[in-house]
């Protein structure tokens, strides 16, 4: 082909701009879509930015061989046509193209070749349309979201993020004093998952927090285990080594030992308090706190025997009474346990609320939800819910409105009021009111505010029946 | 032969052809483009079949093209009693000179034949005219007998009487180089047809080329180049005309026989006839798209669902050309 000749030389060049054109109109509604997309998803799936990059990366390239193979079809055969549909030539480029090439060309061939040169004796000037400026700028605009998604960070109040704030020096430190003091490989598996999860810059992704979630839950059981055991069995040798031997408190001691809470309660319940007078104040405070385990205990799957389902009021009273009556060093391994434990509880009420925050910001803002009982300080976490539509709980309740109250199960001092209409005055988690968090402080007068209602209510239905 | 000579023999046959077109329009009333195409099958050395109803300037063209060229023309009525030997010739005896017999030259030899209505004579007789369309010589009793060599057909025939007819068979339809379509002229076209041929002065054509000049008007038309687009664009119709080969639903559906190979050579031989008149010295894809109608409407034979759905070859065509355009 000789390339020297004007009108092939320009019919090159429309043919590469041709190509241009048609590749970024191929290239233009799956890259305008697609990058955005990607960067998108790997937003959606919390994927890293260097995977989301490279993601990217790769579907540009590949989009961008798929279009350069597609323009390859665009010969100068076909640019040849395009010019003389432009100009209304029939054919006469393109044959222009075929018949320069033959070397023994008849009168007709050059007198063809004459013409077509004497229309274009400089080439021909023709070129495509530049691309739209408009298109332009929005693929630039879409690359430019699509790399600004893929480096974007979790807004705050996102779950990952949360977990990240939660996982502070001190939280690290403590867990992974505690699992090194107290030997539990869940522990020291937790403490590294911990310290590996803090070393990454980038937010962890849903499965990794739900993981980490529901093993700081498992530790917390277990620590809760085994802080009663260990209170147990410490209570037990202290009754065993009691001045009033009788047979109830040996089998006391050895229920304690055993961790039989139940058999140890209702051995205690059997106990006539007015024959404990041999008994040291410690031994009485150990009868009356299995005695005042009024808490409903749970069907476990071993009634009999081996660590049954505790209540959280009694392994609370022991590991105080344990704590109270122990040595420095029994001590400090409660303190440790109780420290471990307040972290874990501050890590999954905090990460399991504002995941629920995700999920329905309004749901969980207005959450009537009972706290979690391995986040005994989880009540503490509702500062929001303090904030709006806070009702003073010593206020008679407007008309239409009942005062419900939830109580916290674990003791923790906190308990909630809200005012919610009367048919919805249930403790279902679903009521989307304001509530306000009481101090446990307070709950007597609650209980009484109550008592004195329904009394007051009874006296004026008793009036009116009168 | 230099650049210059050829292009001034390709503007003299230009002005050639536009001063015939101008002296057949004095006599012959808006029929412009039936008589372009009409002298384009006469420079490609190819016959026409003329298709009109009675009395819309046929035999008028025929006689006046005929005087515009300077050419011997004859006429056949051709009807139903018409034998072979009618058209081409038969021996007879002869007296003079001592009784012997002689070869009687029939009509057909002759430079231009008109066969009127030619689908009123049988079978037999249509098929006298087989080898003399095609091979220009006629044989007559094992002795063979060349033809002129400008000898030019022209056919013509009544789409609407059909009783006592006989339709032409397919094997002298495809030696038509065009099939040309008379149309029926409109108000104004009738003022003038009126105007002029119902008076005592009737214009007399003017002879405008010879038959040297025509030889060498043909022999042009045949050097002009064909490139490989306008070719792969001709055979790509002639192939999509046939059901078997066809891509299009229509010609499945209507076309039971596509066009022959005869359909390309006057798809092609058309097309350059068309580009040189159009003062292009290469024919063009367009040239065959404009050829296309008169040069295969009489070789695609449509089915009887066609004929009973009134789709015609026209039809057909046309969707043929387009579809051929898009594949470009």
């Amino acid at each position: 082909m000789n390339r020297k000749d004007p009108i092939i030389h320009s019919l090159m060049d429309c043919r590469n701009a041709l190509r241009r054109n048609a590749a970024l109109d191929s290239a233009f509604p799956l890259l305008v879509y697609g990058v955005p997309a990607i960067a998108c998803l790997s937003f959606a799936v919390n994927a890293q930015p260097e995977a989301s990059f490279g993601l990217i990366t790769t579907f540009i390239v590949l989009i961008s061989i798929v279009c350069w193979l597609r323009t390859r079809s665009i010969s100068l055969q076909q640019t040849a046509g395009v010019i003389d549909a432009e100009f209304a030539l029939n054919d006469g480029v393109s044959s222009y193209l075929q018949f320069s090439e033959e070397d023994d060309r008849t009168l007709f061939l050059k007198l063809h070749i004459t013409s077509v040169s004497k229309l274009f004796p400089k080439g021909i000037d023709w070129r495509p349309n530049e691309p739209e400026p408009r298109k332009l700028g929005i693929l630039s605009l879409s690359m430019m979201l699509g790399l600004a998604a893929i480096f974007m960070k979790p807004i705050p109040g996102q779950p990952e993020l949360l977990m990240k704030e939660l996982l502070t020096e001190a939280n690290r430190a403590r867990l992974s004093n505690a699992g090194k003091a107290l030997s539990s490989d869940k522990i020291r598996e937790l403490a590294v998952s911990i310290e590996q999860f803090s070393k990454t810059a980038s937010p962890v992704s849903r499965s990794d927090r739900t993981r980490i979630i529901e093993q700081v839950r498992n530790i917390q059981r277990e620590i809760n285990s085994s802080e009663a055991e260990f209170a147990g069995e410490f209570l037990g040798d202290l009754l065993s080594k009691s001045s009033a031997q009788s047979s109830v408190m040996n089998a006391i001691s050895q229920a304690l030992r055993k961790a039989q809470w139940r058999k140890a309660s209702d051995l205690a319940r059997s106990i006539d308090n007015s024959d404990a007078g041999e008994l040291s104040g410690a031994e009485r405070e150990i009868l009356n706190a299995l005695q005042k385990d009024d808490a409903q205990v749970k069907s476990g799957s071993n009634s009999d025997g081996g660590s049954e389902p505790k209540s959280e009021k009694l392994r609370k009273r022991l590991a105080s009474l344990a704590r109270q009556h122990s040595s420095d060093e029994t001590r400090r391994v409660l303190d440790s346990m109780q420290d471990v434990r307040t972290a874990l509880a501050e890590i999954a009420d905090s990460s399991s609320s504002s995941s629920k925050g995700v999920r329905n910001k309004s749901e969980s803002s207005n959450s009537t939800k009972t706290p979690s009982i391995t986040a005994p300080k989880s009540a503490r976490h509702t500062s929001p819910v303090q904030k709006a539509g806070a009702v003073n709980p010593f206020v008679a309740a407007g008309p239409g409105q009942s005062i419900a109250a939830i109580m916290d199960l674990q003791d923790t001092g906190l308990s909630t009021l809200f005012p919610v209409p009367p048919d919805q005055a249930s403790f279902k988690q679903s009521n989307p009111v304001a509530r306000a968090v009481v101090p446990f402080s307070k709950r007597e007068l609650v209980k009484e505010y109550f008592e004195r209602r329904s009394v007051g209510e009874a006296r004026q239905m008793g009036g009116s029946n009168d | 032969m230099t650049e210059a000579d050829l292009e001034a023999e390709i503007g003299e046959f230009r002005t050639a052809f536009e001063k015939l077109l101008q002296e057949i329009q004095r006599s012959i009333v808006g029929l412009g483009e039936l008589t372009q195409q009409v002298l384009v099958a006469l420079l490609c050395g190819g016959h026409v079949l003329l298709e009109g109803v009675p009395g819309v300037g046929k035999t008028m063209l025929v006689r006046t093209l005929s005087h515009c060229l300077g050419l011997e023309t004859k006429r056949v009525q051709f009807t139903p009693d018409l034998m072979p030997a009618d058209i081409l010739g038969a021996h007879v005896l002869v007296e003079e000179g001592g009784p012997h017999v002689e070869f009687s030259r029939g009509p057909v030899f002759t430079q231009v034949l008109l066969a009127d209505e030619i689908n009123r004579c049988t079978p037999k007789t249509q098929a006298a005219l087989l080898e003399a369309m095609q091979e220009r010589s006629v044989t007559i009793a094992g002795a063979t007998h060349g033809l002129d060599e400008l000898f030019f057909c022209i056919a013509t025939q009544n789409p609407i009487e059909m009783e006592g007819t006989y339709p032409l068979p397919e094997a002298q339809l495809d030696r038509f180089f065009f099939k040309i379509l008379v149309p029926s002229p409109d108000k104004e076209k009738l003022k003038e047809i009126a105007r002029k041929t119902t008076g005592n002065a009737n214009a007399v054509p003017q002879t405008i080329l010879t038959s040297l000049e025509l030889k060498r008007f043909q022999s042009l038309i045949r050097e002009v180049p064909v490139p490989d687009l306008a070719e792969d664009y001709a055979a790509s119709l002639i192939i999509a005309s046939s059901p078997q080969s066809a891509e299009s639903e229509t010609v499945k559906e209507y076309v039971r026989y596509g066009a022959s190979p005869r359909g390309m050579q006057s798809l092609i031989l058309a097309s350059k006839a068309i580009a040189l008149l159009d003062g292009r010295f290469c024919c063009s894809t367009q040239d065959v798209a404009r050829a296309a109608l008169p040069a295969l409407r009489h070789r695609l034979i449509l089915n009887f669902q066609a004929e009973a759905e009134d789709v015609v070859t026209d039809d057909v065509i046309n969707e043929l050309v387009k579809d051929s355009e898009k594949r470009l």
